[in-house]
């Protein structure tokens, strides 16, 4: 009999224990004993900065502070973080996460933040005076902490953040694109405005919304157009250059077409005008070549079906076309952007403010291709005059020889399909760019790649503006 | 003595070449059986368009430079129709052709096998890709398809999209000989950089899944000088 109530006080005994320990694995709301809910330990645990967790802490309202900023005491930038509180119960906080601090007091009673206004677009500094200044050294990491007057903290803004996408996503509040936080304010991106401004009316309208959320808060209301990540294969309005092109042609035969990279877009004074390699179209619009030729982006959509001017040629024999360039300018049907397309990984789009002609260029100068095929490759020129020799080319039934005069040789890697690639230095910034060339071919050694060939822009017959 | 050093030093040599010149060569031969068909006049049966919406694969499988699929897609249906018990379908799938001589293959490796071919070791080409499409057509019953490959080459005079420039349902036709096809450019190679032997197909595998494949219906009959695919009874 006694076995029987050994075996049932086990029962309850293990029955408990799994209790508890399924409770407090799973208990996201249980909090340790300093009161720190379970998740902000974990979250603020995961981060490896002083700073990070810090502002960790902050983000579930266990601590008083902003995000952390960009700071200046006039002499040197730093990380800070600006607090409703003294030191005080961020120390006990992190100590409570297992983080032992160094605490200096300083005398400073101001501190400049470094903040992104959105409605005038410019970075500027705040001043901020200060009630009390600290400086927390931890793992050879240094932090600022800044008591000073904020409207409110990381937490309670992104609780008012939450509020108003909830007010947003019952449709209370119509044309908003974005809401984010930026240290004590919020951010409101809508779609209610023209040319990238913001209707005054809407910004009221949007205001008034957001006080019944919460009458403190702070908004600014920015016009924002979110878009997804886009790629090369996308298509682009207003047409910018480094994208996928399909040109098609017709011949004594049939129609072709190709897969190639959109150059550069531009005018030729006032006509809008579009460029990639005139070996796209299969040296089409020569005497002996004469057919039509229509440029799709990326595939479907006609954004050209008008020649601007070709380069200067001339038929040595029937089956010899020598040309001055391998560019083809076509005129614009659709508006366009002086831009490329990720010049640069992690760019999105690249400025062209200039233009470079062949020798401007020196050989240790960086230069990059934005193509279909190969994406971004860079590269340095080798030789500033090469004529290169493009044998069995066909238009219709026609197979002749293409010699092409002034190219430029160069490293950078290029495959079918990156024909027509807008080729550029970096000006600077990777979205600041000098326009310089349009990718044509490459050559291979035994199959592996040994340089390719570029034309420069100023081999056109015509001034050809990338940059308006 | 030293006439023996240098017979063994050539030897070496040559041997070397040799060796490299075979490590050059690997892959320029593609292996595949090919089958050709003759241009004859025939009649058959036109079917509407048809959908598709499984994997196709093929064996063996061919280095050839796919247009990427996340634009260009897989396999599409083009024509699919029924003789007597069995049933034909025709897909085309879009192909980057490179430069030199519009090759379907991939480029490094259409380069080596050029350069081999034709005894240039640099070659030079415009970096364009031609677009055009890889022709199969599948017993689908049996499994057995034929792969050809083409380059845009159809009579169109009012541009307007060039997606049909290859293949429509329209340019198929099913008889009693099999699969009649309008265009008569469809090739094959037996070698990277190799001849083009037009009117011939790579013999393949096929591995379509006929629940997922939806037919037309037949829609008229048509006559003419079209390219006669034949299958085994």
């Amino acid at each position: 009999m006694a076995w029987r109530w050994l075996v049932f006080g086990g029962v309850v005994v293990l029955v408990t224990v799994s209790l508890v320990l399924s409770v407090s694995a799973g208990g996201g709301g249980l909090n340790n004993a300093d009161g720190i809910p379970r998740a902000a330990l974990n979250y603020a645990g995961n981060h490896t900065t002083l700073w990070g967790r810090i502002a960790a802490l902050s983000h579930f309202d266990v601590l008083k502070t902003t995000e952390p900023l960009t700071c200046s005491d006039g002499a040197a930038n730093f990380t800070c973080l600006l607090s409703k509180t003294d030191v005080k119960p961020v120390v006990a906080a992190l100590r409570g996460i297992g983080v032992e601090l160094e605490v200096e007091r300083l005398n400073d009673t101001w501190v400049l933040v470094l903040h992104y206004n959105y409605t005038a677009g410019q970075w500027q500094w705040l001043n901020y005076t200060t009630q009390g200044a600290w400086e927390l050294k931890w793992n050879n990491q240094t932090a600022r902490i800044y008591q000073t007057k904020i409207r409110k903290a990381l937490g309670e803004v992104l609780k008012v953040k939450d509020k108003i996408i909830k007010k947003y996503l019952s449709e209370e509040l119509k044309g908003i694109t974005m809401v984010g936080v930026v240290r004590d304010r919020v951010i409101i991106g809508t779609l209610n405005g023209t040319k990238g401004k913001v209707d005054e009316e809407a910004v009221r309208k949007i205001r008034e919304k957001i006080r019944e959320v919460d009458s403190e808060i702070e908004a600014e209301v920015v016009y924002v157009i979110p878009e997804p990540a886009r790629g090369r294969s996308d298509e682009f309005n207003p047409l910018v250059g480094g994208v996928q092109i399909v040109p098609s042609w017709t011949t004594d035969v049939g129609t072709y077409n190709t897969t190639c990279t959109l150059g550069f877009v531009g005018s030729w004074g006032n006509t809008p005008v579009l460029t990639t390699a005139w070996h796209c179209i299969a040296w089409t619009f020569t005497v002996k070549t004469q057919g039509s030729a229509y440029i799709y982006q990326p595939v479907d959509n006609l954004v050209s079906n008008r020649l601007a001017a070709t380069c200067s040629y001339v038929w040595e024999s029937d089956s010899k076309l020598i040309v001055t360039c391998d560019i083809i300018p076509m005129r614009l049907l659709t508006q366009y952007d002086p831009k490329v397309f990720r010049p640069d990984v992690g760019v999105a789009y690249g400025q062209v403010i200039r233009k470079y002609c062949k020798y401007d260029v020196t050989k240790n100068t960086l230069l990059a291709k934005a193509g279909v095929t190969t994406d971004v490759t860079k590269g340095y020129i080798k030789s500033y005059n090469v004529d290169v020799t493009y044998s069995n080319q066909k238009w219709g039934s026609k197979t002749f020889t293409v010699v092409v005069k002034y190219l430029v040789s160069t490293t950078i890697y290029v495959e079918g399909g990156d024909s027509g690639s807008p080729v550029f230095t970096y000006e600077g910034a990777p979205d600041r760019l000098g326009a310089y060339a349009i990718v044509s071919g490459r050559a291979r050694w035994f199959g592996f790649f040994y340089e390719s060939y570029v034309q420069n822009l100023c081999d056109l017959p015509f001034i050809f503006d990338p940059t308006r | 003595m030293r006439l023996r050093l240098w017979i063994i030093l050539g030897v070496g040599i040559a041997l070397s070449l040799a060796l490299g010149y075979l490590v050059l060569l690997m892959g320029c031969d593609l292996g595949v059986d090919i089958k050709c068909f003759e241009v004859a006049q025939v009649e058959g049966v036109v079917w509407s368009t048809c959908d598709y919406y499984g994997n196709i694969t093929i064996e063996p499988g061919l280095p050839i430079n796919w247009a990427p699929i996340n634009w260009a897609g897989n396999f599409k249906c083009v024509a699919a129709g029924r003789v007597g018990n069995r049933t034909y379908a025709v897909f085309i799938r879009s192909v980057y052709f490179g430069e030199p001589d519009q090759s379907p293959f991939q480029s490094e490796l259409t380069s080596r096998c050029y350069s081999l071919r034709h005894g240039r070791v640099i070659v030079t080409v415009p970096a364009v890709a031609w677009s055009g499409v890889a022709v199969l057509v599948v017993d689908v019953d049996k499994g057995v398809g034929y792969l050809g490959l083409a380059v845009g080459i159809r009579n169109i005079t009012e541009i307007k999209t060039w997606h049909d420039l290859y293949l429509s349902y329209s340019d198929v036709a099913f008889g009693d000989g099999g699969v009649y096809i309008a265009n008569r450019h469809i090739w094959a190679q037996r070698q990277v950089a190799g001849e083009k032997l037009v009117g011939c197909f790579y013999v393949v595998k096929t591995r379509v899944d006929r629940d997922k494949l939806i037919l037309g219906r037949p829609v008229n009959r048509t006559a003419g000088n079209l390219l006669v695919v034949k299958f085994s009874p």
